[in-house]
């Protein structure tokens, strides 16, 4: 995967998610990797009865939710998120442990919480930290839900895709700086 | 050089962003052919500079065209004819726009299918370079991929509608059905009441029921795949349901001398569902696994609990699934090449509506085997009650001896064979019988013959039962009459249509002749 470590899922419902992120998490745990699962509170105890079952020993799996990561506090705060992620897998590593894989289902973004705006920005830079983490990380979405322009720019951001259960790798993608650069003129051309 | 670099990362861009358009059919699915252009026009936006987007493209077999005109990101087709004129020759000749909204602009034309003849794309933009080479290069993408996927959006329009025809004709054939199977319940009531150990009659019997069970499942996938299947959800224990279910199949259980164990706790495990619903899952299970399991075999039924969901398994020792029909095995109408439906007959409804059933209780259902000869194992998982189940219905009464009271009764209906057999077995339970074949023969009937029960066939040409009912309440008044429609359907609007008319009973065909008697004054 060229040094490349965070993919984008498009997903058309509960069953092609589960077709992916259940290979992708038991293959690890199965390499004593622990599997964390971000996804929504209403479906927690579903997706951690479902996991459990196949994990090997309970402590290889983290099922949490969204509430307590990306809208912690409420609001999606990028710089909070990713400071997160930093600290959880630098400790995860500290202790001598293989790194983990992360699966976040992205369903939130729907709502539109306070902050939202910074989830490309997000989506972009936080690339760096899985990398240097060496984590490999998974952002689900239900491309049903999408609208076109945010499908472009997810595409854009992430180096690798995965599409109709296939993954893609996108040598041509945009790296954060550009990103944030597009980003940033994309502000100014809507506040004039 | 500068050039030549600025020119490579253009041209990496160009693929990216190329790529990224390519992507976008998997959004198609589901959608309808406007949606696709408006999808497309919004990926757009984000790639190149435009301010404008029109399509127009013809559906084939059809007067219809497909339109959309977006300023921005604004809807704007209702001013299409106004906004299109604007462009002047601009529009398909080059030059700029001379009026307008884009004044100054330019437009990039890309007619759509054989000489223009289907339609056309149109963007625009009041960006200087529009458009570049790169910006003609994604414009051509995009509008492959807009054909394509306005053809998929046509193509996912036509087969529903081709599976909504085919829903409506199998409600309409599992009705058809029931009509001459109504009467041949009567007729084999009879004779069993005059040779109940002949041979024939026993076939007669079993194979009579294996058809209304076919016509039960047909109806009932028609009702559950149009969305038509209520259900009455109560707090119920599983150990209930299964409990009716194994007695559903109990006979065809002993019958091929198969083993049974039962490892279910006898309380504690408490289900949201509708009862006859959820017995109806489990009995289809089991009665597969009889029929797919050679005689002197085992099934096993087991179930647990965690904290928010309960486990059902039902394994057998028979003849397995091959793994490639295991993805399949669910799917409606489903025969595999080893004919594992065939062989035992039926239509291959059964495991589709066991698995629209579970999926309406907010559950999953999965089948797995370790191949053929090796059994199979169906595993339901359902959500935990939070309620304590509620107390268990009444048992069913026993059959019913000979009528309690004699009654004058009036039967309704224009199937001749069902009208002159039913007649019989209510005279044979010792009552005092007239039939009718309409209502017009009905009411003339009541000038003679006052019945205190009238069974009325709601389905009548001319005066329907609904009409007939008021017509002989009228007619008889202030004499009291009970009143029993005979109807195929019998969902909750039916029943309670029918209550409004002034029916006690509501009875669907084929009518359980027992529940007949026992619905009797």
């Amino acid at each position: 995967m060229r040094g490349h470590f965070h993919a984008c899922a498009f997903v058309r419902g509960p069953e092609e998610e589960r077709s992916i992120i259940e290979p992708f998490f038991v293959e690890g745990m199965k390499r004593g990797e622990k599997a964390v699962y971000i996804v929504d509170p209403e479906h927690r105890a579903r997706h951690d009865e479902a996991l459990r079952e196949l994990a090997p020993k309970d402590e290889l799996l983290d099922v949490t939710t969204w509430d307590e990561a990306h809208l912690k506090g409420g609001r999606f705060d990028a710089e909070r998120m990713m400071a997160l992620l930093e600290e959880v897998i630098t400790a995860h590593a500290a202790m001598g442990n293989p790194p983990m894989r992360l699966v976040g289902q992205m369903g939130w973004v729907f709502s539109e919480p306070p902050g939202i705006e910074d989830l490309l920005a997000y989506e972009a830079t936080v690339n760096e930290v899985l990398n240097r983490g060496k984590t490999p990380t998974v952002c689900v979405y239900d491309v049903t839900r999408l609208r076109g322009s945010m499908v472009m720019d997810l595409l854009r951001a992430h180096p690798l895709t995965i599409m109709n259960g296939v993954l893609h790798e996108n040598p041509f993608y945009t790296p954060a700086p550009q990103m944030l650069s597009e980003i940033q003129s994309r502000r100014e051309a809507r506040a004039s | 050089m500068t050039g030549s670099v600025a020119q490579v990362s253009e041209l990496q861009s160009c693929i990216r962003d190329l790529l990224s358009l390519l992507a976008l059919p998997s959004l198609w699915s589901g959608r309808e052919p406007r949606e696709v252009a408006a999808l497309l026009f919004d990926s757009l936006r984000a790639i190149l500079p435009i301010d404008f987007a029109y399509v127009r493209v013809g559906q084939p077999g059809s007067d219809e065209e497909v339109e959309l005109l977006q300023l921005g990101d604004r809807d704007e087709t209702l001013r299409a004819t106004e906004l299109l004129s604007s462009l002047g020759a601009a529009r398909t000749g080059g030059g700029t726009i001379p009026d307008g909204p884009l004044r100054g602009g330019h437009v990039f034309h890309v007619p759509l299918g054989w000489y223009g003849g289907t339609g056309e794309l149109l963007i625009g933009s009041r960006h200087p370079e529009f458009p570049t080479p790169i910006h003609v290069v994604l414009i051509r993408a995009a509008s492959s991929l807009l054909q394509g996927g306005i053809q998929t959006a046509n193509l996912n329009r036509a087969s529903v509608a081709a599976s909504r025809a085919k829903d409506e004709f199998l409600a309409m054939l599992g009705h058809e059905l029931r009509n001459p199977l109504s009467p041949i319940v009567s007729a084999l009531e009879l004779l069993k009441n005059r040779d109940s150990q002949s041979k024939e009659v026993v076939i007669i019997e079993r194979q009579l029921q294996r058809v209304l069970n076919l016509v039960d499942d047909l109806l009932d996938i028609a009702r559950i795949t149009r969305g038509k299947v209520e259900l009455h959800k109560t707090p119920v224990e599983l150990a209930t349901i299964i409990g009716g279910a194994v007695e559903m199949t109990a006979v065809l259980i002993a019958e091929q001398r198969h083993s049974f164990s039962v490892d279910v706790p006898s309380s504690g495990l408490v289900v949201d569902a509708d009862p006859m619903r959820l017995t109806q899952v489990v009995s289809n299970l089991l009665s597969n696994a009889a029929k797919y399991t050679p005689p002197g075999g085992h099934i096993r039924i087991a179930a647990k609990a965690s904290n928010e969901q309960i486990d059902l398994a039902i394994s057998d020792t028979g003849v397995g699934i091959p793994k490639q029909q295991l993805p399949t095995i669910f799917d409606l109408f489903v025969q595999g090449k080893t004919t594992i439906h065939r062989r035992e007959g039926g239509l291959g409804i059964g495991l589709a509506v066991v698995k629209n059933l579970v999926q309406m209780h907010g559950g999953t259902v999965e089948a797995s085997s370790e191949g053929p000869g090796k059994g199979s194992e169906f595993r339901i998982r359902l959500p935990r009650s939070k309620q304590s189940a509620s107390r268990p219905p009444p048992p069913v009464a026993g059959l019913p001896g000979p009528a309690a009271a004699r009654h004058r009764i009036l039967v309704v209906d224009d199937n001749q064979d069902a009208a002159e057999l039913l007649t019989e077995v209510l005279r044979l339970e010792g009552h005092e019988v007239e039939f009718a074949l309409d209502g017009g023969q009905a009411l003339e009937k009541l000038s003679s013959f006052r019945p205190s029960v009238a069974i009325l066939d709601i389905g009548l040409p001319g005066l329907d039962g609904y009409e007939l009912a008021d017509r002989v309440r009228a007619q008889l008044a202030p004499h009291s009459v009970t009143l029993i429609a005979l109807t195929g359907y019998g969902q909750a609007h039916d029943r309670e249509r029918s209550r409004r008319a002034g029916f006690a009973v509501h009875l669907v065909k084929p009518i359980d002749l027992r529940s007949l008697i026992t619905a009797l004054p």
